[in-house]
């Protein structure tokens, strides 16, 4: 029996480190995706007073602190049993449509496009943003906008780019500025058109990946995301539905009722929790989020450049999408729905009334918010006590639900491209690579991804180093 | 000397719920209410190499753990192609990407404080915001020019 070890998994949010263990013919017998640190975060806001929870709660991730701020204040609304008024409802969405925008931009020119433009087998030294840049400036210069773009919507309507201070229990901070409406409405064309420009480069690639298309994740598992009343997507609010494999819907439930369809696992050798679908038990109950799972629950998008983009995605690969490398296509298409999005919010008469905060004080002792991030369903579940101290607190992370799924991908793709007893980076670059198609958030508060030179070992069954790459 | 604040981007940097870290931002804030485009940042990203690459002078501001708390230095900052660059960066790549994606990269320097306390919630430390106070009203203007004379 031998060992490899990745670790860290680079270009990812947060730390994790990936075992693959191979028998004495050098075949890969199975795998473990490890996430390598625990952030606590349920136990320690106990005691802390209700209308705190979105500021701490922000603080759990640097990428995507809108959804944590989106979840919380939702449970908050709850607690205090307030409906927000339209125009505080509208607000949220429009921030959150710049947090799907910066983060999905992030992911894909940052993170992703060095493996996608560069090549998974091309130099590592120069597989990364600065070698993007180089070789492909005005790209670079693409992503960057278009991040800038979402994080201005941020900073304008919440108050600050990173944690803002502006999403509230019972709404918004402050109501829309008119003179920040027209600067976000300015800014939407040149982002259109990177976000359509950069679809376009992306599907000319395509066909140079049809062997990771075929071996990165691309397995039966079912689906959940949040869709409205009509089966539309919906990134702010809606019902959880859970989709089969072959493209069935199995269930729909309100997301104050999560619980009745999501159990969590807890796994030996990973502090990430493994959520699964309770009436298909664990593990068999396994299912993917985020923009994937989004595009398949979804019956359409509800925009018609997106709902367009979804036409040709699904004509090129069927109604339900398999791969997990297809998430980076799914996110492409988020990108292009979030902003035509912003733009009937901000066309949305009433968008601009000043009334966008309800108050209250503690009525119900617990509270479910229930939000999608940009890498999937997010819950935040409270319980309070009369005067609205935190006695409990249970976070189900968008990128926990994918957990099964990452560990049967990198086994997947462990078994296609790991063999023998010699290393080569670009095969192991693959195995990092499907866990970034996922673009897992595993603890953004770190802040110290990429940071950790990467070292992989290869070891025989007596811990004899058989090979080594270090970066 | 105090020079016109036109052509120089401040940026500080550091988390302000870690006691002295949160010195950059803090400086970045005080410099703004004096007139200075300055930036406040939890971490380096990549999107700050647009706006470094349109000024004459990007000053860094960020805290230290290896200076004496309260100390005070300046130091050009070169370009570095950290291969790591992802959703933080160093002052140095920085510049890198601001040469590579828009052909331009400016004079740079970085100030750092030296910290008491990184402490969660800790405020700054006496010594710390007297440092900031210090180098809003004395110090960063005359550096401007003679650092950036030198790189000049």
């Amino acid at each position: 029996m031998k060992r490899i070890v990745i670790d860290p998994v680079t270009r990812i949010e947060g730390h994790a480190k990936i075992t693959i263990h191979l028998d004495d013919a050098g075949q890969v017998t199975s795998t473990q995706f490890h996430v390598t640190q625990v952030r606590g975060f349920e136990k320690f806001v106990e005691g802390r007073p209700f209308y705190e929870m979105p500021g701490i709660t922000a603080r759990i991730c640097g990428i995507c602190p809108i959804s944590h701020l989106m979840a919380s204040a939702k449970a908050c609304d709850a607690i205090m049993a307030v409906r927000i008024p339209p125009a505080a409802a509208w607000l949220r969405e429009l921030i959150h449509c710049g947090q799907f925008v910066q983060s999905h931009a992030l992911s894909f020119f940052h993170l992703s496009a060095p493996d996608l433009l560069l090549g998974m087998d091309s130099d590592p030294a120069r597989r990364n943003v600065l070698g993007l840049a180089a070789k492909h400036p005005e790209l670079a210069q693409d992503g960057i906008a278009l991040r800038k773009f979402g994080q201005r919507i941020i900073e304008a309507v919440a108050g600050e780019r990173v944690h803002p201070s502006g999403i509230v229990p019972g709404g918004i901070g402050q109501p829309l500025d008119p003179e920040i409406r027209e600067e976000i409405l300015m800014g939407l064309a040149p982002a259109r058109d990177i976000a359509r420009k950069t679809l376009q480069l992306f599907k000319g690639t395509l066909d140079q990946f049809a062997d990771e298309v075929a071996h990165f994740g691309a397995m039966e598992t079912m689906y959940a995301g949040l869709v409205d009343a009509a089966g539309a997507l919906h990134l702010y609010d809606g019902a959880i539905r859970f989709q089969d494999a072959g493209g069935a819907v199995v269930q729909t439930v309100a997301a104050e009722r999560y619980a009745d369809a999501i159990g969590e696992a807890a796994l030996r050798d990973t502090y990430l929790k493994a959520p699964y679908f309770k009436p298909r038990g664990y593990p068999g109950g396994i299912y993917r989020v985020g923009p994937l799972a989004r595009l398949n629950v979804a019956d359409h998008l509800g925009t018609p450049a997106a709902d367009a983009e979804l036409a040709e995605y699904r004509q090129r690969f069927g109604r339900v999408v398999a791969s997990s490398f297809h998430y980076h296509y799914a996110r492409l298409i988020e990108i292009v729905y979030a902003l035509e999005r912003i733009r009937i919010l901000l066309d949305t008469p009433g968008i601009l009334d000043t009334h966008v905060r309800a108050r209250a004080s503690v009525n119900a002792l617990e509270g479910i918010g229930v939000a999608e991030a940009p890498r999937g369903i997010l819950i935040h579940h409270y319980k309070v006590d009369e005067q609205g101290a935190m006695k409990w607190a249970n976070l189900v992370i968008a990128t926990g639900h994918n957990n099964l799924a990452i560990n049967r991908s990198v086994e997947q793709v462990s078994k296609r491209y790991v063999h023998g007893d010699k290393l080569e980076e670009g095969m192991l670059n693959r195995v990092s690579a499907v866990v970034r198609a996922y673009d897992p958030c595993l603890s953004c508060s770190t802040h110290a991804s990429g940071l950790t030179p990467l070292r992989i070992e290869l070891l025989d069954a007596g811990g004899r180093l058989l090979d080594e790459i270090a970066t | 000397m105090r020079l016109p604040p036109e052509g120089v981007l401040i940026i500080g940097f550091g988390n302000p719920l870690r006691g002295d870290d949160g010195a950059g931002p803090y400086a970045a804030r005080k410099l703004r209410c004096r007139g200075f485009s300055a930036l406040e940042a939890h971490q380096l990203t990549p999107e700050l190499a647009e706006a470094v690459s349109r000024v004459e002078l990007s000053v860094f501001i960020d805290s230290r753990a290896d200076l004496a708390p309260g100390e005070v230095r300046a130091e050009p900052v070169q370009e570095s192609g950290h291969p790591e660059l992802e959703h933080h960066a160093s002052p140095g790549s920085i510049l890198r990407l601001a040469r590579q994606v828009y052909g331009r990269v400016p004079q740079a320097l970085i100030v750092t404080i030296g910290a008491e306390s990184y402490d969660l919630g800790r405020p700054l430390s006496d010594c710390v915001l007297r440092a900031v106070e210090t180098l809003v009203e004395e110090w960063v203007a005359p550096s401007r020019e003679s650092f950036g004379n030198e790189q000049r």
